[in-house]
């Protein structure tokens, strides 16, 4: 038997070779458990020096250099006065009141060597010893739990557009060159709501005020879809459906699908709420919150 | 320093153009396609570990070989910078007892040369309170004594498992403690003490030595290449296919010399506050 197929084996390749063809590749599969080799990762612009206009000049159009486009980038999220130039603060303010100083709509970008789908979600005061992360995921009506992005590539992208948001105002250096030695393709989140009108940070937690003081929202995106835990019964044994599948339980934002080879990356924003919350404080002129109620 | 952008030609163009030069003629460049030089595929990326629920935990411990989910290491979380109470500028010659304690950083990047090992150097600077606009980054450095932006980060002896990709050869920086063993953020920025009030403090990380603008005399080294000036600290080489990741750290220093509700802890010269 062994004999028989080394000789059609034989064979099969002799005839191959005599008709002088070739034998595609694409049919032929490779078992492998590097499910996800490329982790995801957030990206942000960052800072150019004036000089970077003239060495990336020889690489690429004049003026440019590889970069992300611009936008809010993690740390720090203060609001800056345009009548003063200064820096006031998001104030949390009386009930049925809200803070006139929101955080306007911002992109969060990032970018997956394997193309994969990827899954953000937002969460606050994150308490890096929890066992239960979900429990931090917040201002859904800004940043939907699970939501996906939209695909977002440099090269495609409409320059003439964005050419204002996505310009160095000091360099004048376009940020919306293609990456030198590496893929393009980005992910784009947006954080806000679809009218535009900013979200306040400091009243709103869907819903709820924040405690006056630093908060810290953590961006999380992962290339997985949150884990989703199978139900079990009081035994810790599966609770099988009427259909034979196995039922799951509410699905875990914040939580990445470990078990299934998901990584994750992180973009943390820390902002500082005053409190404001005295009608002494909302009747002065002079206070330094920009409270008012919420029907004005 | 990474190679810059090379330019090769691919596909029958260049027979053709062999064969239009010979007969002559000129022939369109249409078939002629541009392939980049990749010498750079692997991003560097900051990593920080994840809370993991207990659900996740038992999935994970249906892994062949793992019990728990694997994650990163323990490490100083970024965005709000917590120390033991509130974080306080103390004045001359004294110290914060409320500062955190030195802390890793850990980078991935996921170049490797042919024996397996990694390929790139990693560095790393701090960066103070910079401004949104700022093109001159080299006045933002600060806490070099913690983490010397010219010393690239050092391999990480105990590799951390990952599953359905290859384990990273993680990298970490180590920020140094002050001699007393604290990262006094407030009080000593390589020895100087911070205003009062809100800080931003960036870690930015580069695989590629910091980018060095040309020398402004134009002269060229022995390769014909531009002579090029002292490096700028903070600003990734993107021109030689740099790539670049950051992280932030935000916190308040309380005035210790104001009366109010803050719980200082300084110590030092003079009496603690």
């Amino acid at each position: 038997m062994r004999r028989a197929r080394a000789l059609a084996a034989t064979t099969l390749c002799a005839g191959v070779l005599a008709g002088g063809c070739i034998i595609p590749d694409y049919d032929i599969e490779t078992e492998t458990v590097q499910g996800n080799p490329g982790p995801v990762r957030m990206v942000e612009a960052t800072n150019l020096p004036l000089e970077f206009a003239d060495d990336c000049a020889p690489l690429e159009e004049p003026g440019t250099c590889s970069q992300v486009p611009s936008g809010r980038r993690s740390g720090l999220v203060v609001h800056i006065d345009e009548t003063t130039g200064e820096r006031v603060p998001y104030c949390v303010c009386l009930e049925g009141s809200a803070d006139l100083r929101t955080v306007p709509e911002f992109f969060i970008y990032a970018e997956d060597p394997d193309a994969d789908e990827l899954y953000a979600v937002a969460l606050l005061d994150l308490d890096p010893q929890t066992r239960e992360p979900q429990r931090f995921v917040a201002y859904n009506q800004h940043f939907a739990p699970g939501n996906t992005g939209e695909v977002f590539r440099v090269d495609e992208a409409d320059v003439e557009n964005l050419a204002d948001a996505d310009k160095d105002p000091d360099t004048n250096l376009s940020l919306l060159a293609a990456s030198i030695e590496r893929d393009d393709r980005l992910v784009r989140f947006r954080f806000g709501k679809n009218n535009g009108a900013g979200a306040d940070l400091c009243n709103d937690n869907n819903g709820e005020k924040l405690d006056a003081g630093m908060h810290t929202l953590q961006i999380l995106v992962t290339d997985r879809p949150f884990f989703r835990p199978i139900r079990v019964d009081a035994e810790g044994e599966p609770v099988i459906g009427s259909d034979g599948e196995p039922q799951f339980d509410a699905i875990q934002f914040g939580m990445p699908d470990l078990a299934a080879g998901a990584t994750w990356s992180i973009a943390n924003y820390v902002f500082e709420c005053v409190a404001g919350d005295t009608e002494a404080a909302i009747a002065d002129e002079d206070s330094v919150c920009a409270c008012a109620p919420e029907d004005n | 320093m990474g190679t810059r952008q090379q330019r090769k030609w691919t596909g029958p163009g260049p027979w053709l153009a062999i064969v239009a030069l010979a007969a002559g003629c000129i022939i369109p460049d249409l078939q002629i396609t541009e392939q980049r030089e990749v010498s750079n595929p692997g991003t560097v990326r900051i990593v920080e570990p994840t809370p993991v629920t207990r659900a996740a935990n038992t999935a994970c411990d249906a892994v062949p070989a793992f019990a728990d989910c694997p994650n990163v290491f323990d490490t100083l979380p970024s965005g709000e910078l917590k120390g033991q109470g509130d974080l306080c500028t103390c004045g001359e010659n004294q110290s914060d007892d409320n500062a955190p304690g030195g802390f890793r950083i850990f980078v991935e990047d996921s170049d490797l040369d042919e024996e397996g090992d990694p390929k790139d150097d990693i560095f790393g600077a701090f960066l103070l309170d910079v401004p949104a606009g700022a093109t001159d980054l080299t006045q933002f450095q600060a806490y070099t004594r913690a983490v010397p932006p010219d010393v690239p980060a050092a391999l990480e002896v105990t590799a951390y498992r990952t599953i359905e990709r290859d384990q990273p050869r993680l990298r970490v920086f180590q920020v140094a403690g002050n001699t007393l063993g604290s990262f006094d953020v407030c009080n000593d920025n390589d020895g100087n003490e911070l205003a009062p009030g809100l800080h931003e403090l960036r870690f930015v990380v580069t695989d590629r030595p910091w980018y060095a603008p040309p020398d402004p005399t134009g002269d060229l080294d022995d390769e014909g290449n531009p002579l090029r000036g002292d490096a700028l600290i903070g600003v990734p080489d993107l021109a030689a296919g740099a790539t670049y990741a950051s992280t932030a750290f935000v916190f308040r220093c309380v005035d210790a010399t104001e009366p109010g509700e803050a719980l200082c802890a300084c110590f030092g010269e003079e009496e603690p506050t």
